[in-house]
C-alpha cells in the first residue's frame, strides 16, 4: 500500500491581503471619498491651556 | 544620529522617531513638533470616542503625559512607529474610562463645544445654519451610532490616519476583520444618511 503525503499549509504570512480599502475592491470606496470632506470638517484640536500643560511636564526631568 | 540643534523649519523636516531620540537625548523642545503634527489627529480620535470636550482633553493630555514619562524611562520600543504607539496609550485611556464608568458610549446632547457651537449660530443665516448642522452636527451623531467596533476602526482610519495594519494590532483583530468593520461603517453611514434625505425631502 502506498502512503499519501499531505500536506496543510500553516504559514499564512506571504497569503496577499487587501491592505487598503482600494484593494478590497469595495464599493464603498466611492462613498468615502464623497464623504471625506465632510468627515474632515470634524477635526478639532486640544486647548492651549491642555497643550501648555504637557509642555510644561515635558520640560520637567 | 547626533544631536544636532535644529532651527523650527529644520525640525519640520525630522522624522518622528529621529524626533523621539532627540527628546530622549534631553532636547525637550522637540516634543512641541510631535504635538503640533499629531494633536489633531489623536484629539479627534479621542473626542469622537467619548464624545466630551473635556473628558477628550483630560484623556489626551493623559496619553502625552504617559508618553513622555515612557521616553524618559528608556521604555520606548523603537520599532513601533510614534503615532499608532500614542493612539494605543490614548485608546487603551478611553477603554480604561469607559471600564471604569462602567457604561457604553451614548449619544450626549451637548458638550462645552456644542455650547459655543449655539452661540455662534446667531452669527450665521438659516440656510448657513443647516448646512453647518447637516455637515457637522448630523455626520458626527452618525458616527456616533455606528456599534463602537465599526466606529472605532473610521476613527483610527480616517482622523488618526492608522493603516489597517496598525488598526489590526492595535485591536487584536485581522486585517480583513478590520477592513470589514470599515466597510460596514460606511456602509451604515451611507444608509444613515439615505434615511436622512428621505426624511429632509420628505419635508
Amino acid at each position: 500500500m502506498r502512503m499519501t503525503k499531505t500536506f496543510t499549509q500553516t504559514n499564512f504570512k506571504n497569503l496577499s491581503k487587501p491592505e487598503s480599502l482600494e484593494q478590497s475592491n469595495m464599493p464603498d470606496q466611492n462613498f468615502y471619498e464623497v464623504i471625506k470632506p465632510q468627515l474632515n470638517k470634524l477635526y478639532r484640536n486640544p486647548s492651549d491651556e491642555t497643550i501648555a500643560k504637557i509642555l510644561n511636564h515635558a520640560k520637567k526631568r | 544620529m547626533g544631536l544636532i540643534k535644529h532651527t523650527p523649519m529644520r525640525l519640520q523636516q525630522v522624522s518622528d522617531q529621529d524626533l523621539v531620540k532627540l527628546y530622549i537625548g534631553g532636547e525637550e523642545h522637540v516634543i512641541e513638533e510631535l504635538l503640533r503634527r499629531h494633536k489633531s489627529k489623536i484629539f479627534t480620535s479621542i473626542y469622537l470616542l467619548v464624545k466630551d470636550q473635556y473628558l477628550a482633553e483630560d484623556i489626551f493630555q493623559d496619553a502625552f503625559i504617559k508618553v513622555i514619562n515612557t521616553l524618559r524611562s528608556g521604555r520606548y520600543n523603537e520599532e513601533g512607529k510614534f503615532l499608532p504607539w500614542v493612539m494605543r496609550i490614548a485608546h487603551n485611556l478611553v477603554i480604561d474610562y469607559f471600564r471604569k464608568e462602567k457604561r457604553t458610549p451614548t449619544i450626549t446632547s451637548a458638550d462645552g463645544t456644542d455650547v459655543l457651537n449655539l452661540i455662534q449660530i446667531h452669527e450665521e443665516s438659516a440656510e448657513e445654519r443647516m448646512l453647518r448642522e447637516q455637515t457637522h452636527v448630523d455626520l458626527r451623531k452618525m458616527i456616533h451610532h455606528l456599534p463602537d467596533e465599526q466606529k472605532e476602526v473610521l476613527i483610527m482610519r480616517h482622523y488618526a490616519d492608522l493603516s489597517f495594519k496598525e488598526i489590526a494590532d492595535l485591536t487584536d483583530v485581522s486585517i480583513n476583520t478590520a477592513l470589514g468593520r470599515m466597510r460596514y461603517a460606511l456602509s451604515n453611514l451611507r444608509k444613515m444618511m439615505n434615511v436622512k434625505e428621505a426624511a429632509v425631502s420628505r419635508g
